[in-house]
Order: structure tokens, then sequence, then C-alpha cells
């Protein structure tokens, strides 16, 4: 299938190494001539003709060589990209439930390592193995003209290869798929490790993970000798095999030469043919194995591009307006991120255009889901949730995503520079838009300060920002981001108190006429809201303002109670 | 780089195995060298019709005992060279984990995680199969060589041997010619697959970001870019190998030349007869092959090359956090600590995150630290547990300058709930008893219940047995963060730190955790960094950092007296909340006073 595009090239390059198979083959037959033709008749200028020829010969052999490895290759490249554009395009329409599932590492082996594996059976696989099943082909066809009963006598051992082949083939299969997929737990094993390698590192336990690095790794190793021994089992097998078919024809050619039913001539081709016969039988065992590996992979990555995501856009997707009124309804919605353990039961609201609601709740209670939910990270299972009374399962996700700014619980650097990272795909957006956002909550002069200032590279590689500072600047990057609706998910949790200052009043201007969703354990940041939502377990257990759910006195009372009192610990 | 190539170190530490193994895979190869001697004179025979029935069967036994002995040879011979390129990647692997384990947070601050997967999976794949292609067929084509130009030179024409294999040498030159270009291309290639693998590792950690953007355009392209990039420096790399394998190709052939037109003119001149003209291009036909791999394995020992300075760069990059000459050999801490005149400043930084800090926290006694963003509290607790280095003479526990403390020493005595909660992808139970120490499931039940997070784990299905995502991220923020503290409670360690570590949880839960810990902190050395005066009021010392200086310090009342910024935090956290009684009058809400 993604060899389609290319067959031009691998016809091309079939062609060249037909032209170098016969260039090869011409070996032998100039040496005849120069025996036949030349050498008995003393003939020093024909002879030296003939090296010219053989010269030329060897020349463009040569530079076909060169054209033949490199579109060879050159396409196992072009495959290779398109396999990697097509599972990285896969991952990125993939649901966020599939990022939580597969770890990184895994992901990060389908896409390097499980396609290089498949380079090998364009580049070097297939256009050999035309090669050589040619050449078989072409020697059976001279045997079987020659002699039907010597062939079937020397291929006595031909069905004994073919079960060995297919067991084998079973077992090596098997070895490479285990082989496959211990490297990618250890691979995980390493990613994970590596990212949280000061955790490891504070609480000494070095030790106990690299037990269990080198467990694995053993274990790799282990699938890798198996593999190895089946291997080198296998192709040496072939030789033998060759060897004893060449015994039978000895034993059976002998003698029949011995009793006149066969000349001596054709016995004699015949034991050159059985050794041709058995050389690229050597080289198909050999490829065997690296189709083998190519297969476990291919099929991996096919596994992987035929898992559908489960989040995807609607077949005739409505269009949601250029600007949303941000008028949000959740109708008796039930979700659960597995089977039937509900995180939100029954959960049944509505925001009506430019409120400002708050979500409190215990942790746990459900209020990132709910989140994730009204940008469709995940689709709840019951009930319908409605965005400016269109139900956001009828809409492109990107288009429903457009409108909705999220700043999250952790906030992700991308290595690139501070503008880079508050902008993301927004370039409309100036550098002094950038600055003057930064100025109101409060961060500018330090990103000033930086080496770079604005453009002092962040993330992996980059300067290292604290906790508080990362959360400035994701909450930078809705402000740039100016969507219709906004959700904060205990986005100023660990932002001091005059930074926060500075962040509420800039939020303040934010939501004015604008949806915006608040979730925070300090009650101080919310009570300002149209609505609060109280959550427990999963249900909504009181709505309404600040007030009316004081007056309530139930669980909100209660959490504000708390937040102003017993604090009576001695640290 | 000072360490010697990775490969001849492996080579002479196993140099038995490997001599054992060349030894199997050279007899095998002579053994089948046998089979056209067999062969010959099995048509010589019938061709003089010398041949009996009785010795058909012999000269068929011979064969299959040849066939055998080869075949036994050469897979035990191949397991045997086969089994130390596996060792070889192996314990490659093993010692990159363990050496990454000692390096220091700074150097993965300067490396992408997405590079070092690389270094373990590519290049020591490539490695291994340096042992596993090069060396194998490099010893088959030694020896087939060397047979076959023994066999020529001393059965047929010796002149005729050193004409042929005049050009040879140019092959040679060719190969050092080529040498730089082909490992320039593989470095290429190799940091080229580093990038790939970065940019898909932060397409995954990002992901959330990522689709609530709506980046995914955007990131395409990136990776389009990598990947287009990627397949650019690879035909590079082709093309030099092509190029070098043409090359050597046409220099074999120029060899062929020489036998065919110098045999020729010799046997024309009755120096050699026919047969030997023929026995001699046979044998060379021999050595195409190896001749050929020969260029292969050239090849690839350059992309080795450039994959050992790779991974050698990584094992001799030096720990910079390691226990120095002249530490104390001290086992346990008790917990007094006490910072004179520290300062510190990154690497990377432009100015210092630390200035001339002076604090002493007394054995048993707690210290808050709060302040404002980058303020450099987490950078203060960090250098308490070195995880970077702290200038000498500046932080001391129990008056040992903390450079002498024995590492293991030091970190086995906090007990650390750190600012970003990393949980690991195993279950919940192993994620709190991560201390290396054994623990008993009811401790680890008591920890939890301690962080107050036993009862959201008892409401999952699979209890403290749950598998956690990576990161943990399938527990809510403030689940993980419980964990995170569970995991530093059970620790019975005599200095506790807590580094805005309840800032994902409600204020009952807050309340919860601070009155449970009360009674562990009486007997432990406590640090806690927190935005919430509500948090940290009762400690016993509290300083207020900003820019790196302590700006303010005392206890809670008298900072209250020195109307600063603590006192100014306290009256925003305090009046902005406004509580109306039930009757419709606002008050205002004061904290309690004593
Ligand atoms: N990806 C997930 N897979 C399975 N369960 C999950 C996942 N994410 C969250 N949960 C579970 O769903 C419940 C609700 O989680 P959620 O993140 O919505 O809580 P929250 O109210 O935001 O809490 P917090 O205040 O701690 O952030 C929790 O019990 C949590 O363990
Ligand atoms: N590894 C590093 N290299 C360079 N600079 C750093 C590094 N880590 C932190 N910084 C900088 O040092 C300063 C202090 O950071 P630190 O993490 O100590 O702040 P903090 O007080 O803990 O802030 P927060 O309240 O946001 O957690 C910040 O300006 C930060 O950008
Ligand atoms: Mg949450
Ligand atoms: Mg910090």
């Amino acid at each position: 299938m993604f060899a389609k595009p290319y067959r031009k090239l691998l016809f091309f390059s079939l062609l060249l190494t037909g032209f170098i198979v016969i260039a090869s083959l011409a070996q032998p037959f100039i040496i005849k001539v120069a025996i036949d033709s030349y050498i008995k008749m003393n003939d020093y200028q024909g002879m030296m003709y003939l090296g010219i020829i053989y010269f030329i010969l060897i020349m463009v052999s040569s530079i076909c060589t060169y054209f033949q490895n490199n579109t060879l290759q050159f396409t196992g490249q072009y495959v290779i990209y398109d396999f990697r554009q097509a599972v990285f395009k896969h991952f990125s329409v993939m649901q966020m439930d599939f990022f939580r599932k597969n770890p990184i590492g895994r992901l990060v082996t389908r896409i390097t390592h499980d396609v290089e594996a498949l380079n090998q059976l364009y580049s070097q696989v297939i256009v050999n193995l035309v090669k050589e099943v040619l050449i078989l082909i072409g020697i059976i066809a001279l045997m079987l003209y020659m002699s039907v009963k010597l062939t079937l006598i020397c291929f006595l051992v031909i069905p004994i290869i073919a079960i060995v082949t297919f067991y084998f083939k079973r077992v090596l299969r098997d070895t490479q798929r285990k082989l496959r997929s211990i490297l990618s737990s250890l691979l995980s094993y390493l990613a994970e490790n590596l990212s949280g390698m000061s955790v490891i590192q504070l609480f000494a336990r070095e030790r106990k993970q690299l037990d269990r690095f080198n467990e694995l790794n053993e274990e790799h190793y282990r699938a890798g000798m198996r593999q190895t021994v089946i291997n080198s089992i296998f192709n040496p097998s072939i030789g033998l095999f060759g060897n004893i078919s060449l015994a039978l024809l000895v034993w059976y050619g002998g003698r029949s030469v011995v009793d006149e039913t066969i000349t001596f001539g054709t016995v004699y081709a015949f034991t050159h043919y059985v050794r041709q016969f058995f050389e690229p039988l050597r080289g198909l065992a050999d490829r065997f194995n690296q189709i083998q590996a190519a297969l476990a992979s291919a099929e991996r990555i096919f596994e992987t591009l035929e898992t559908k995501p489960t989040i995807v856009n609607p077949v005739q997707p409505k269009e949601l307006p250029e600007k949303v009124k941000g008028d949000i309804v959740f109708n008796h919605v039930w979700f659960a991120y597995k089977n039937e353990e509900w995180v939100l039961k029954d959960v049944h609201f509505r925001i009506n255009q430019g409120e400002t609601v708050g979500i409190v709740g215990a942790t746990g209670a459900g209020k990132s889901s709910i989140i994730q939910l009204i940008n469709r990270f995940y689709d709840n299972q019951k009930g319908i949730i409605s965005l400016d009374g269109i139900n956001i399962k009828n809409v492109l996700l990107n288009d429903l995503r457009r409108h909705i700014g999220i700043i999250q619980q952790d906030a992700f650097i991308f290595s690139g520079t501070v503008f880079d990272n508050i902008r993301l795909n927004h370039n409309a957006v100036s550098n002094e838009e950038i600055i003057k956002a930064a100025k109101a909550v409060n961060i500018d002069s330090f990103f000033r300060m930086l080496p770079q200032g604005y453009n002092t590279m962040l993330g992996e590689e980059g300067t290292v920002l604290s906790a508080g500072q990362k959360q400035l600047l994701s909450f930078l990057r809705a402000m740039i981001a100016d969507n219709d609706v906004l959700i904060l998910d205990e986005a100023t949790a660990n932002i001091d108190t005059e930074s926060e200052q500075a962040v509420q009043a800039a939020l303040r201007e934010m939501s004015k006429n604008r949806t915006t969703i608040i979730i925070a354990h300090r009650l101080s940041t919310i009570q300002q809201a149209d609505k609060i939502i109280v959550l427990d377990k999963g249900r909504i257990v009181e709505m309404g303002n600040h007030q009316q759910l004081l007056k309530n006195q139930m669980v909100y009372y209660d959490l504000c109670q708390n937040q102003n009192k017993g604090k009576t610990l001695k640290i | 780089m000072s360490k010697k190539p990775i490969f001849k170190e492996h080579f002479v530490l196993h140099k038995w195995s490997y001599l054992l193994g060349t030894i199997l895979l050279t007899v095998s190869l002579v053994l089948q060298l046998f089979v056209p001697v067999l062969l010959k004179s099995f048509t010589d025979g019938l061709q003089n019709e010398s041949i009996q029935v009785s010795d058909l069967w012999e000269l068929s036994l011979w064969f299959v005992i040849v066939g055998l002995g080869a075949f036994l040879f050469r897979s035990s011979g191949r397991i045997y060279i086969f089994k130390m390129s596996r060792i070889l990647e192996r314990d490659l692997r093993s010692s990159l984990f363990s050496h990454w384990e000692r390096l220091q947070t700074e150097y993965y601050q300067n490396q992408r995680i997405g590079n070092l997967m690389a270094h373990a999976v590519n290049d020591v794949n490539i490695m291994r199969q340096i042992v596993m292609q090069g060396y194998f067929q490099m010893v088959e084509a030694a020896v087939l060589i060397s047979i076959s130009v023994f066999m020529m030179a001393s059965t047929i024409h010796f002149y005729l041997t050193l004409l042929v294999l005049l050009p040879l040498p140019g092959l040679t030159y060719i190969a050092y010619r080529f040498r730089s270009k082909i490992q320039t291309h593989s470095l290429k290639v190799q940091e080229a697959i580093g990038t790939l693998t970065s940019r898909v590792q932060e397409f995954c950690s990002g992901i959330s970001v990522i689709k609530t953007y709506t980046q995914e355009e955007e990131e395409r392209k990136k990776f389009t870019n990598d990947n287009q990039s990627n397949v650019e420096v690879n035909k590079q790399l082709i093309r030099a190998n092509s190029l070098f394998t043409s090359l050597s190709q046409g220099i074999v052939g120029l060899s062929y030349l020489i036998s065919i037109v110098f045999g020729s003119i010799l046997v024309m001149k009755s120096t050699i007869s026919l047969g030997d003209f023929v026995a001699f291009n046979t044998y060379l036909s021999l050595l195409i092959a190896p001749i050929e791999n020969i260029g292969k394995v050239i090849n690839l020992l350059q992309q080795g090359k450039a994959a050992d300075n790779r991974i050698r760069e990584v094992l001799s990059t030096e720990p910079t956090i390691l226990d120095e000459e002249g530490i104390v050999p001290i086992t346990a801490i008790r917990g007094n600590i006490s910072l004179r005149n520290l300062s510190f400043k990154y690497q990377r930084g432009k100015e210092s995150a630390l200035k001339n800090i002076n604090v002493t926290i007394p054995k048993g006694t707690s210290l808050a630290i709060v302040g404002k963003v980058g303020s450099g509290k987490s950078t203060l607790v960090n250098l308490l547990l070195r995880l970077y280095n702290p200038p000498k003479n500046s932080i001391f526990i129990d008056d040992h300058d903390i450079r002498d403390v024995p590492l293991r020493t030091l970190r086995e005595s906090v007990a650390y709930v750190p600012q970003d909660n990393f949980l690991f992808s195993t279950s919940i139970k192993e994620n709190i008893a991560f201390d290396p120490n054994p623990y008993q499931d009811e401790q680890v039940f008591h920890a939890a219940r301690q962080a107050h997070v036993y009862q959201d784990i008892s409401d999952l299905p699979d209890k403290f047995d749950t598998e956690l995502g990576e990161r943990g991220l399938s527990l809510s923020g403030g689940q993980r963060q419980r964990v995170s503290i569970a995991r530093a409670l059970i620790k019975p360690s005599p200095i506790i730190i807590f580094d805005d570590s309840l800032s994902a949880v409600d204020s009952k839960t807050e309340t919860y955790i601070l009155n449970t810990l009360r009674t562990q902190m009486k007997s432990r050395t406590s640090i806690i960094i927190s935005h919430r005066i509500s948090t940290i009021q009762e400690a016993d010392q509290i300083i207020v950092l900003d820019k790196g200086e302590i700006v303010e310090r005392g206890t809670h009342q008298s900072l209250l007296k020195q109307d600063g910024i603590y006192k100014k935090m306290f009256t925003q956290q305090t009046t902005e909340f406004t509580w109306p009684t039930l009757n419709g009058r606002k008050i205002l809400i004061k904290k309690r006073r004593r």
C-alpha cells in the first residue's frame, strides 16, 4: 500500500538490477570467449579489444550500482517518510484517552524504531527477493529440462525444507513479536525514568530502578538470544540441506552414470546447478529473518493505524458562528473514564452567555472531568452537552476547541522562545500585545531579565521556569488566544498573592461579556461568580451564588467555614 | 572524551569468546571449502570411469558429514559471535541507564529526553550490528579471501596473484577517503533520529495543551519538517555509501580485468596452463562476495564510530553531584540545618537565584518560606537536597558542610514533597512505598491515611493495586498531590520538606492533612513552602523571600507587626473574603487571633 507511489522508482531499480545481474553473468561468458576465440588463436589484439569491452562493462556496471543503490534506498527513505507522516498524523487525531493509555516511550518507538525496520523490507528485501526468486525459477527450469528424474531426486529435500521453514516461520514471528514488545516496554520505562530522574535520585532509589531496568534488559537479551539461536540454526541448515542434496545427486547420479542411464555431462551440470540453487536459497533464508522483523513491525504499525479515534468529527458538521455567545448546557450528563465507574453522575446545569461560573468541590469530585468534556477530550456516555444550543458532538473538533480556552492544572512548556510559547499558533498576535499581557500579570520584568529576553528558549534544553512562572505563562496563552469561552482549572494554585491579584484583575477584564468557568480550591477566587456549582463525588449538590449558597448552610457553607478557621495547626 | 572506544573495550574484555567464535566459524568455512574438492574427485572419477558404486556410498556419506560439520560449526560460531553482540547491547543499555542515574538535574535540563532515548535505541542498535554483521562478515571475508589468495598464489601463479591484488590497496585508499565523510553523515543521521524522537516525545507530553489550542496542524508541520530533514540527511549518507560501494566494485572489477587480460597473455605465452587460468578465475569469483562485504563492513564501522562517539559522550559526562573527597562517613542525621551566607546562581541564570541567605533551623523546629513567584523558594530546598551543588561552607547539616555529607545519607534523611507531583506508572502502592526500604501494606495504608488519600484510593476498583498511567495522570490533580505526600510521609526521616504541597487540595483536606502532620512534625525538622498564610502561620520561623533575598523574617505575630510584605499578604488573603451573615449584613471575616 505504501510502496504504490514509488512503483516507478522500484521498477527503475529493478531494471538496473537486471543490468547488474547480466553484467556479473557476463564475466564467465567473457572468459569463455577469451578462451575459445583468442587464447587458442594467440590473438593479442583481440584480447585487448575484449579487455576494453570488459573495462567498459565494469565501468557501466559500477555506475549502475551507484544509481541502483541510490534509487532503491531513496525509495526506502520515501516509504519511511510516508509511514512516519501517516503514523504521526494518526497520533494527532487520536483522542486524549489514547495518550493516557499508551506510554510515551511506546508511541515514540512506533514512529522511530518500528518504521525503521520496515525500511529494510523496501530497500533491501523486495529487490533481492525478486532477483533471487528469478534465479531460482531459471535454475529449476533448466534442471527439469535436462533430467526430470535427477531433479526430483535432488529436490527430495525440498519438502523437508518447506516443513522446517514453516516451523521456523512461526517460531521466528513469535520471537520477533516478543522482542518488539519487550523493547517497547524497555523504552517506555526508560523514558519515564529519564523524565522523573530527580524524584528517583531524591528518594535514593537508583538501585531499585536500575534493577528493574536490568530485569527488562535481561528479558530483552533473552528474547534476542532466542531469536539469534533460532536463526543460527535455521540459516546454516539450508546449507546442510544443500549438501544432502549433493549427496543424493552423487549417490543416485553416480549410479545412473555407471548404469549408463544418464550421461556424465548431465550429472556434471547438475553438480553446478544444485550448488547454484542453494546459494540464493540461503540468501532467502537470510532475508527471511528481515522479513519477519519487518512484518512484526508492520503489524504493529498497521495495528496502530487501524485503531480508530473514538472522538471524531461528525459526518455532517454544524458550523459554529465566528463568535459564539457561550451558552453552555449540560443536560443530565453521565460520564465514566472506564466502564461504568461513573465520575460524573447526572450533571445538569446551564451557563448563560457571559456568565462567570465557579465550580467547587473536594479533590477528585470531577471538576476537571467536566472541563474535559466541554472541549471533548473525552465524550460523555449519557446526556447532551451543548454550546449555543448546538450539541458539541455535531461540530468539528477544531471548530469547537478554537472557541474554548482552557488553562490547565499543570502547565506544559514547549521548547521554543517565550514568544512562541505564549503565541502558539495565533500568528496574528504582535509581540507588543504579548508584552502588554505579560505586564498585566506582573511577569514582564521577569521575562525581560532572561538572557535573551522574550526570545530566550524555554522547555527541554531551555531555561527553567519556576512552577508559578509556568502557570503565569499558561495564563498568558489564554489571554492571547482570546477565546469566546474561558476556563481556568486551578490556574492560580501556585501563584503568590500579589501576582494573583494581578491575575484576578486581568481575569475580571477578560470575563466581561465572556462565559468564564473557574475551578478553584481557594473560594476567594470564585465568590464573585454569578453562579457556583458545588460538586461532590460526581454529583451536583448545590448551585447558586455565594450569598444564596451560604444561606443554604450546606456543603458550600461548610467549605467556607473550613477555609476560614480550623487553622490552629502548630507547624 | 577520555574513554577508550566502547567496542574495543568490549572486544578486549571478551577476547576469548571472540576467539572461540572466530575459530568455530573458520572451521565451518574451511569445511565448506571441501565441497568443491569432493565434487572434483566425484566428477573426475566419473570421467575416468574409475569410480565404483561402493565408492559412491562413501562419497555421499562424506558430503553429508562435511555438510553436517559445516552446519554445526557455523551454527555454533554464529550463536557465539551473535551472543557477543547481544551482550554488548545489553551491557551498553545497562551502563547508559546506570550512568544516567548518576547525572545531575542540570544535565537533564540541557538535554532532550527524546535525544537520550535515541542513544539508548539507535546508537546501541548500531553498536550491536557492528558485531552482528560487521565482525561476523569480516571474519568470513578474511578467511575466504586469505584461503583463496593462498590457493591462487601457491597452486597457480604467484606473480599473477600479486598483479591481480594490485588494485586492492586502492580499496583501502577509498575506504580511508570516505571514512570521515561517512562518519559525519552517519552522525547527522543519528542526530536527526534524535530530533525526530524528541519531537514525538514532546508532542505526546504536551498533548493536552496541543489539543486545547488546536495546535495539531502546527505540530504536524514541525514534524514534517523534521521528517523531511531526516530523509535529506539519510539521502546524503546513502549517496556517500553508494559512491563508496560502486567505486569499490569498480576496483574489484579492475582486478578481474587484470586477471583476464594478463592471465590470457600468460596462457598464450604458455606460462600457465588453460586449466590453471580457469581455476584462477574460479577462485577470483569466490572473492566477489567477501570483498563486497568488506566494503559494507567498512561502512558499518564508520557508522559505528559515530554511534560509539555519541554513546561515549554520554558515558564520559562526569556527574557533578557526588560524594567528594573528604566526606564524613555519617549514616544518620539529627536534623539541625543552618544556612550561612548562602548565595547561589544557576549555570544558565543571569542573576543569582539566592543571595546571602542566613537561617538556622534547629532540630525539631519548623521553617516556613513564603515569597513571590520565582523568588527562589524551590531553589533553596533544591540546594538542601543537593539537586544542585551549593557553594562550600554555606549549608550545614548537624554542623557538617552539606557537601561533606554522603549523598545517600542526606537524601535518605529527607522526606520531600516536590512542587510537581511526578508519579510513576506503577501501582499506587508502589508509588507510596517508593522509598527503597521495605514497607508493609499497613504502613502504606497509614501513610495514605495521613495524606488523606486513603478514602479516594479505596473508592477505586483496584484500590491500592490500581495501576497509574504515565505521570499518574489517571488521578485527579489533588489525588496526585496527596499520593506524593503519602510517598514522603512513609519515610521516617528527621527532615521533612513540603514545596507548595497543598496547592491542589481543598481547604477541608488541607486542614485535615495539617492536623495529622502536627504530630509528625514535633520530632522532625520541617520546611514548608506555601503561598497561603493559613498553611504556614504557626511555623517557628517564617522567612519572606524576594528576588532571592530574605526581606523579612520572624514568626507570624512578629511579622504582622512589621507591616511589610507579609502583613500585606495577610490582609489581602483575609480581607478578600466577604461573609454575609444570614440576615444579609456583610461582615469581614478576620483570622482567628490567639
Ligand atoms: N484519565 C483518567 N482515567 C481514569 N480515571 C480518572 C482519569 N482522570 C481522572 N480520573 C478519576 O476521576 C475522578 C475525578 O477526577 P477529576 O480530575 O475530575 O477531579 P477534580 O475534581 O478535578 O479533582 P482535583 O481538585 O483534585 O483536580 C477522580 O476520582 C479520578 O481518579
Ligand atoms: N535550573 C535553573 N536554571 C536557571 N534558572 C532557574 C532554574 N531553576 C529555576 N530558575 C530560576 O530561578 C528563579 C527561582 O526559581 P524557583 O523555582 O526557586 O522559584 P520559586 O520561588 O520556587 O517560585 P514558585 O513559587 O513559582 O515555585 C526563577 O526566576 C527561575 O526562573
Ligand atoms: Mg482537577
Ligand atoms: Mg517553586
